[in-house]
């Protein structure tokens, strides 16, 4: 029997991890340093931040964007890059407030400038409202309002990246689902680090390969103030969910199979996809300027048939007048 | 006696009977796999080969994202 008695591989304090796929037992204090080093070594393998880079964090208030936002702060001082919040409200009852005071409680411990976006103050509805007057299920309008305050935020600030908190198996979740769909150039956008394009920002992921249960692990054992909920939308019976665990069972019986996933999606994912036939879609809405596959984008698109009107450029001059000086 | 779990965000109270068992076993009889939970009890995070005694109370926090 190993526990209680099982120690730190790094010194003689009790362990409370085990890191399979290293072979490792860790203490607290070995393994929120640990984890902090696996994202740097992910910056630093796939170039994600450079010293006087400016990156918006897009932190939701979850145990993933709240490790996100923990560790890039940390390693802003040592890398000697600049780090500023964006929180987008989405106006969901009994969730959003919630996850806005957890966002706001370690932003201000942390010193780290905050932008929050709230939709009832941008576009006078909910994210609710928006869907029910769209007509489009909740989870796809939160994913084109999010999408696109992250891009129109980052462009108005003058931010160099945006990071969001996907990790690993949010990935593997995302590459599996296309592979099972058979949609191949989803997989070149499941990379490290997308490329800026005309109207879009360069979008980083820090926690690439970062396991689900890593980033709970950290947010418990440093104390973050992390919502542990589940938004009322979520669909519990997504293939996503079924992939992620049927993938964390492999996890378990065959250890760094993720890793390995990762690091060769990395490296392929743009040579699996027909990316000219994609790149050839991609254009600026005609309304606010920002990418589009269209002669509108979706955001532009959904606010019309919300509230009458594309909302693109108004939403623009709106943030733009928010994040002046926000990296001084 | 039982083996009292708590399934946090899904604040779920589950009762499992049978005796000490490890945390791993414990997770495997709720069909979860040690990717997929953080196990505390008395509100210290407990490794896998740990033994939860009969009449413990454990809190199994799910990793899997809400949003």
């Amino acid at each position: 029997m190993l526990s209680p008695e099982a120690k730190c591989s790094f010194c003689r304090r009790e362990a409370v991890a085990r890191i399979a796929y290293a072979k490792l037992l860790l203490c607290e204090e070995h393994y929120i340093e640990y984890i902090r080093n696996k994202v740097r070594r992910t910056i630093l393998r796939y170039n994600l931040a450079n010293r006087g880079d400016k990156i918006l964090l897009a932190v939701s208030g979850g145990k993933d964007s709240l490790t996100l936002l923990d560790i890039m702060y940390a390693l802003s001082q040592e890398m000697r890059f600049s780090v500023a919040v964006l929180h987008i409200d989405l106006g969901i009852e009994g969730y959003s407030e919630q996850l806005k005071h957890s966002v706001e409680s370690h932003t201000q411990k942390l010193g780290v400038p905050l932008i929050t976006l709230s939709l009832r103050d941008i576009l006078g509805v909910t994210l609710p409202q928006l869907s029910k007057r769209s007509r489009r299920p909740p989870c796809s309008v939160c994913g084109i309002v999010k999408r696109y305050l992250m891009n129109a935020c980052a462009i108005e600030s003058g931010a160099t990246a945006v990071a969001t908190g996907h990790t690993a198996d949010d990935v593997i979740a995302y590459a599996i689902k296309s592979f099972i769909l058979q949609d191949y150039s989803s997989l070149s956008k499941l990379v490290p680090k997308t490329k800026a394009l005309q109207g879009a920002i360069s979008r980083i992921r820090p926690l690439y390969e970062v396991y689900e249960r890593e980033t709970l692990l950290y947010s418990v054992l440093k104390r973050l103030p992390f919502h542990h909920g589940m938004c009322p939308y979520v669909v519990r019976n997504s293939l996503e969910r079924h992939v992620k665990r049927f993938f964390n069972q492999i996890e378990e019986l065959f250890p760094s199979t993720k890793i390995s996933f990762l690091r060769r999606l990395a490296k392929h994912a743009e040579t699996l996809t027909p990316v000219e036939t994609e790149r050839k879609s991609i254009r600026t809405c005609d309304v606010c300027g920002l990418i589009a596959s269209d002669h509108k984008c979706s955001f532009c698109k959904v606010t019309e048939s919300a509230v009458g009107m594309p909302l693109g450029r108004e939403v623009r001059d709106y943030i733009s007048s928010m994040v002046k000086e926000i990296w001084s | 006696m039982v083996i009292k779990v708590r399934i946090v965000p899904e604040n779920k109270e589950v009762e499992v009977r049978g005796g000490n068992r490890r945390v791993r076993e414990l997770l495997k009889e709720l069909g979860l796999s040690l990717e997929e939970a953080v196990v505390v009890k008395n509100g210290r995070v407990v490794l896998d080969d740990e033994v939860v005694k009969d009449g413990e109370s454990v809190e199994v926090l799910l990793a899997v994202s809400g949003g």
